[in-house]
């Protein structure tokens, strides 16, 4: 029941082909987010598993039926837009009661359904209002309950929440999240922005050029990283990538050379990645390095310092502690924390080096 | 505090509108004023004296069984008119909405109806359907219908409104289209997904949100079928036979010009054009409003 399988899909808008062969298994009840930068192939993607799309080859299964050729309807899935697609000229209880009267449910059901939805989704006084005398966020909850009160075995989100505004985003992704645990319904839901898709993720398709760069939970993807797309795409502030030369169980990054720690195993050129907050302040001497400051940021909780590791040209963000004082210096010393390295390949983006 | 711009005071603006006021005093409040003037007057026989004569050709009109038989046979009209070429270009739209591939061929060829004078679609019908000669007429016979317009009055009635109808069309189906494409296409989808078919999608969910654009369009639809189908009657039928295609506009033209009674036609010309008042304070209401939705 709820679970999706997806296999081997591409999809051609004429001669071009934007999703060049994605493979999934969704089991029941998970919530996996596919997230990438804009126009990578996310929505199609999705309106392919919705039947919005025709399927150029490949296999989307929904509950163990194959659904290429089953029309939207009968997929028993339920989609909310980034536009929230409400019927304008019906009331929200009419919009969500679209659905069910289609299916031919009774008049009395149908009411306590939508007013139970309604009910969880704080809409019950609105029921009456049509869509455009309600806010942004009520609209978006009044989609979402047309979705819900459907109880469809597959939820399907195209960025519902960028329409709204920083902070109604940070509060309805966890009200979707909130509600997904409890209806406990397979979801799948694209977003091109790597916070949401971090926090709400059971498991992430990382999308870049209609490549799924990689798949995994949110930890394994921000720990291991497949590659440099995926690296630099998790986590804020970026990841830094510095061109390093490996040779003799050491690491020279710029002028500076540190040993090569034990998991990485490589020699040559390569990229080394390190996030922001595996940097700190030096303790016990070796692998520090100079930093020349360009600016810095205080956030309150931590400081970031923008600058160059002296010999190198990278610009490179550091993640320090918000009570650190950096007092009009130019330069820095700071330590990385040598289990985090990463490496990958200059040419492909790949990682290397993994022992 | 917004401050006002102030522009030294200028002919120029004036200047500009000039023509445009010239051309609505000479064709339109000139007339206008004419025809009021006229609607009061009698002229005896020999059109040499006229007399005024307050209200009378009005009154006259509203207890002529005539008058009243042209005021039903055009509001039958301008509703068949309207109900036909409106339901036509909404189908056309609605299929051409769909069509994916040679858009723009479909809605060149859809609009040059609209492009034909109102003489010529009148002469284009007539001789498709001419009893004698008509491609159209022969086919009926072929199936053992006698078509003849020039003595079947009902017959008339519903070959002016073909073509009538026919002309309009395109205009309809322009605005139409526009309409239908002017609604997201996620709304059409989103109902397809709440699991409804083709059909059911136009009635509930295209077809009330075009609302607007259908109010215009009948009010647009009744004015063309009041006022600009005078050329289309003139070259079918004359009105004919035995008055069955007279309508209002046709039947100012036969009492006046044919008739020569000058102040009756005045005074029905009068009455047509407090219609187009009424009907165009209407349409400006529902235009404002934009009826009732977004
Ligand atoms: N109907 C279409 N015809 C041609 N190309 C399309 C169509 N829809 C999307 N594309 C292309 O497919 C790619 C992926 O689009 P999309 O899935 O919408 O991206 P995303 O949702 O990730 O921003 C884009 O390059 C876009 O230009
Ligand atoms: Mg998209």
């Amino acid at each position: 029941m709820g679970n999706v399988s997806i296999h081997n899909i591409k999809k051609s808008y004429g001669k071009v082909e934007v999703l060049h062969g994605i493979d999934i298994d969704i089991a029941d009840g998970e919530f996996v987010v596919i997230v990438g930068p804009s126009g990578c192939g996310k929505s199609t993607l999705l309106r392919m598993v919705a039947g919005l799309e025709a399927i150029t080859s490949g296999e989307i299964s929904i509950d163990d039926r194959i659904v290429n050729e089953v029309e939207p309807k009968d997929r028993n899935i339920a989609m909310v837009f980034q536009n929230y697609a409400l019927y304008p000229h019906m009331s929200v209880f009419d919009n969500m009661a679209y659905g069910l009267k289609l299916q031919k449910i009774a008049k009395a059901e149908i009411r306590a359904r939508v007013e139970e939805v309604a009910k969880t989704l704080q809409l019950g006084e609105f029921l009456k209002r049509k869509p455009r005398q309600l806010s942004g966020g009520q609209r978006q909850r009044v989609a979402m309950g047309r979705a819900i009160v459907r109880e469809p075995s597959v939820f399907l989100f195209d960025e519902p929440l960028s329409n709204l505004d920083a902070k109604l985003r940070v509060q309805m992704r966890l009200e979707i999240k909130k509600l997904q645990r409890r209806l406990g319904v397979t979801s799948l839901y694209v977003t091109h922005d790597q916070i949401e898709a971090m926090t709400m993720a059971d498991r992430l398709i990382v999308l870049n050029d209609g490549i799924a760069e990689q798949i995994g939970t949110p930890m394994e993807l921000y720990d291991e990283p497949a590659s440099q797309f995926v690296g630099g795409f998790i986590g804020s502030p970026s990841m830094n990538f510095i061109a390093v030369e490996l040779k003799n169980e050491t690491i020279h990054i710029g002028n500076t050379t540190i040993p090569c720690p034990d998991h990485l195993l490589y020699t040559g050129p390569a990229i080394l990645g390190v996030r922001p907050e595996n940097f700190k302040l030096p303790d016990s001497g070796f692998r520090e390095m100079n930093l020349n400051i360009d600016v810095v940021e205080k956030l309150g909780a931590d400081t970031l310092v923008h600058g160059k590791i002296s010999g190198c040209v990278e610009d490179i963000v550091v993640k320090l502690p918000g009570n650190v004082e950096i007092e009009n210096q130019s330069a820095l010393r700071i330590a990385v924390d040598l289990s985090k390295l990463l490496l990958f390949d200059p040419g492909t983006g790949r990682r290397v080096g993994r022992n | 505090m917004l401050k006002r711009v102030h522009f030294k005071p200028s002919y120029l603006p004036y200047l500009l509108v000039t023509p445009q006021i010239i051309v609505t005093l000479v064709f339109f409040f000139w007339p206008a004023s004419q025809a009021l003037y006229q609607s009061l007057l009698v002229e005896d026989a020999f059109g040499l004296s006229s007399k005024f004569v307050w209200f009378e050709n009005f009154e006259d009109l509203f207890s002529d069984d005539l008058y009243f038989g042209a005021f039903k046979r055009t509001a039958f009209f301008s509703f068949m008119v309207a109900a036909s070429s409106m339901s036509i270009a909404l189908v056309l739209a609605g299929m051409a909405d769909r069509v994916v591939k040679a858009t723009l061929a479909y809605r060149t060829m859809l609009i040059w109806p609209y492009a034909v004078a109102p003489v010529i679609a009148g002469a284009l019908w007539l001789f498709m359907f001419d009893p004698t000669l008509g491609i159209i007429a022969y086919v009926l016979d072929a199936f053992g219908y006698d078509w003849n317009h020039k003595l079947n009055g009902g017959e008339a009635m519903f070959l002016v409104i073909v073509a009538a109808a026919w002309k309009q069309v395109s205009y309809n189906f322009l605005f139409f289209l526009a309409a239908m494409q002017s609604i997201p296409k996620s709304l059409i989808e989103a109902a397809a997904i709440d699991g409804a078919g083709p059909a059911r999608r136009f009635w509930t969910i295209i077809f009330p949100l075009i609302t607007p654009t259908t109010f215009f369009l009948l009010v647009v639809n009744i004015v063309y079928a009041f006022f600009d189908t005078f050329g289309i009657i003139h070259a079918i039928t004359q009105g004919g036979p035995a008055k069955a295609t007279e309508i209002l506009v046709y039947k100012v033209f036969n009492d006046g010009f044919i008739g020569l009674d000058l102040g009756g036609s005045a005074a029905q010309s009068v009455i047509l054009m407090f219609i187009v008042i009424v009907i165009t304070v209407i349409q400006f209401r529902f235009i404002e409003k934009k009826v009732e939705y977004q």
